[in-house]
């Protein structure tokens, strides 16, 4: 459905040349919703102003349908926009234009028949919740409204795709749950594709079925959120699974501990957490299993626990009992100490 | 009283009407050249939508050139522009020239920087829709600019009815060119003190109207 290939992007600022993008590929499939994580600076939302070409590649392809936008005149990427829905961090409505207005408008100016905008936009502020809205301005409306109105805005062109620059960026968690369930709601019910970016770990893994991390420029690691969740490898991956989902233990806790022994991380995916392990490791082998931390992250449709653990006992032991938890599908991994 | 209004009624309401005159024509002319102009600055300049630096560079740097000049000045060095444009130098036909000459860049300049104040992100928001630059200029700059630039323009308004008082000069009367004539020079402190609480009034009413209507068209 997209297809980012090759995709550079060089800014000149002052007399310096900023790489904002280097070298970047991506792939979403059509029903997808593909998230974009990064810190600010990471060149994310050049990418997804590459998709649309708000963003002009200096190098590299995009394809959408397999049809390359970057060769195409005015005309033409006029009409590949059209069935592109982009929402921002800002919202970016007309200040002056009633939340209806806010969505007939661009139909009009697009040429849509009358009749056909009147039912586009009752039908889609009634999917994002504002039917009782119609006559107010967005100046009197919350941050989370105004981003329905915004998503309303995208849906009534009738989108095969939906870009999602920072949507949830600016709202508080409530309003930015709400957010998210109405993007899958879209995504399921409508088909629509969805490509995001954000910082928020949250969001990716709320929404998302695969994950590409960025940094300086480029993508670090992509893969299925679960796998990401699971097994991040990049330590860039790490700083955002761990740092936000995670297990921090302060030192002197560490410190703490007996010598001897190893502290593993353990990451139970779905449904292998129900047997008791850690009684079973104490039973089984001469080794005494303590808790340091934990926690269980809730995915789009599984859930990931991890648990910090420390096995105190003779290191024959200890490797025994770890090889037995790898048999049971559990995602060992050893912490320095 | 009495005896003022009758000997001065007449001489005031066909000035008050030329005032008017003037002040109207220019200023619809001027917003028709204006307007578009501003808008032109904005697309060109560095970064527009039709970036054209050359273009934008002529028309910005012609803009300060005639904004530099006073309008007493501007209304003689353009007499013969005025004489071929208007095909006289005298009267209200004569003066609507320079008046537009004089007002045009200014409101260029006004609307340039109501424009300015327009939110990027919507301009991004409709292009990311489909919709031409074109398209985008009525509906969604002017639009969005629209109670910025009727202050704008009332600003502009005030200021046009000031260069109208210069209009005698050239003969074309008006408010200003009584205060003058018989104010000043036939010593009429009167006809002074009225005429000036006239323009007062007008002033008062234009800039009170202006911002009433740029109030209600904000929505903020």
């Amino acid at each position: 459905m997209i297809s980012l290939q090759h995709v550079s992007k060089t800014f000149n600022v002052g007399k310096k040349t900023v790489e904002a993008l280097k070298n970047v590929s991506l792939t979403i499939q059509k029903g997808e919703i593909v998230g974009v994580i990064g810190y600010s600076g990471a060149g994310k939302s050049t990418l997804i102003r590459c998709v649309n070409l708000l963003e002009k590649p200096t190098t590299g392809k995009v394809l959408i349908n397999n049809v390359d936008i970057t060769s195409l005149n005015k005309k033409d990427l006029q009409k590949v926009r059209r069935k592109i829905g982009m929402i921002f961090q800002g919202y970016n409505l007309l200040k002056t234009a009633t939340v209806y207005e806010n969505i007939t408008i661009p139909l009009k100016l697009e040429g849509v028949p009358k009749e056909e905008i009147k039912k586009r936009a009752d039908k889609y502020l009634d999917i994002v919740g504002l039917s009782d809205k119609h006559h107010v301005y967005p100046g009197q409306l919350s941050g989370g409204q105004k981003q329905r109105v915004a998503i309303a805005r995208a849906l009534a062109h009738e989108p095969e795709i939906l870009l999602s620059d920072e949507a949830t960026s600016a709202l508080d968690p409530n309003t930015t749950e709400s957010i998210l369930d109405l993007l899958l709601q879209v995504n399921k019910e409508l088909g629509i594709t969805i490509f995001l970016i954000t910082h928020e770990l949250d969001v990716i893994q709320r929404i998302c079925d695969r994950v590409a991390v960025m940094q300086n420029g480029e993508i670090v690691e992509e893969g299925k959120v679960l796998d990401i969740f699971s097994n991040p490898k990049h330590l860039r991956t790490k700083q955002f699974v761990y740092g936000e989902a995670g297990i921090k233990v302060p030192e002197h806790f560490v410190d703490s501990l007996p010598k001897r022994g190893k502290i593993v991380s353990l990451t139970f995916i779905g449904d292998s957490s129900k047997d008791p392990f850690l009684a079973m490791l104490a039973k089984e082998f001469d080794v005494l299993p303590s808790i340091i931390a934990g926690g269980i992250d809730q995915l789009k449709d599984q859930s990931v626990g991890k648990l910090l653990v420390h096995i105190d006992g003779e290191t024959a032991e200890v490797d025994k009992s770890i090889q037995f938890l790898k048999e049971k599908n559990i995602l060992v991994e050893e912490v320095n100490q | 009283m009495g005896t003022f209004w009758e000997d001065w009624g007449e001489v005031i309401q066909e000035a008050f009407w030329q005032t008017v005159q003037m002040t109207s024509i220019s200023l619809i002319i001027s917003i028709i050249i204006g307007l578009p102009l501003g808008v032109l600055l904005v697309l060109t300049r560095k970064g527009g939508q039709a970036e054209n630096i050359v273009f934008y560079t002529i028309m910005n740097t012609i803009i300060n050139v005639i904004r530099s000049i006073p309008f007493i000045i501007l209304l003689f060095f353009i007499l013969p522009f005025t004489k071929l444009i208007a095909g006289t130098t005298i009267g209200v036909q004569g003066v609507i020239v320079p008046l537009v000459v004089y007002t045009a860049p200014y409101i260029a300049r006004l609307m340039e920087s109501s424009i300015l104040g327009v939110d990027k992100g919507v301009i991004e928001a409709y292009q990311s829709m489909g919709i031409s630059t074109f398209k985008i200029i009525w509906s969604v700059l002017i639009r969005e600019a629209r109670s910025s630039i009727i202050l704008g323009l009332t600003i502009a308004t005030i200021g046009l009815i000031g260069a109208t008082a210069m209009a005698g000069l050239v003969g074309a009367g008006g408010l200003g060119d009584i205060a003058y004539q018989y104010g000043h020079l036939r010593f009429e402190p009167t006809v002074m003190y009225t005429t000036i609480f006239i323009l007062v009034i007008i002033v008062q009413c234009i800039q009170s109207l202006g911002n009433v209507v740029a109030r209600k068209l904000s929505k903020d």
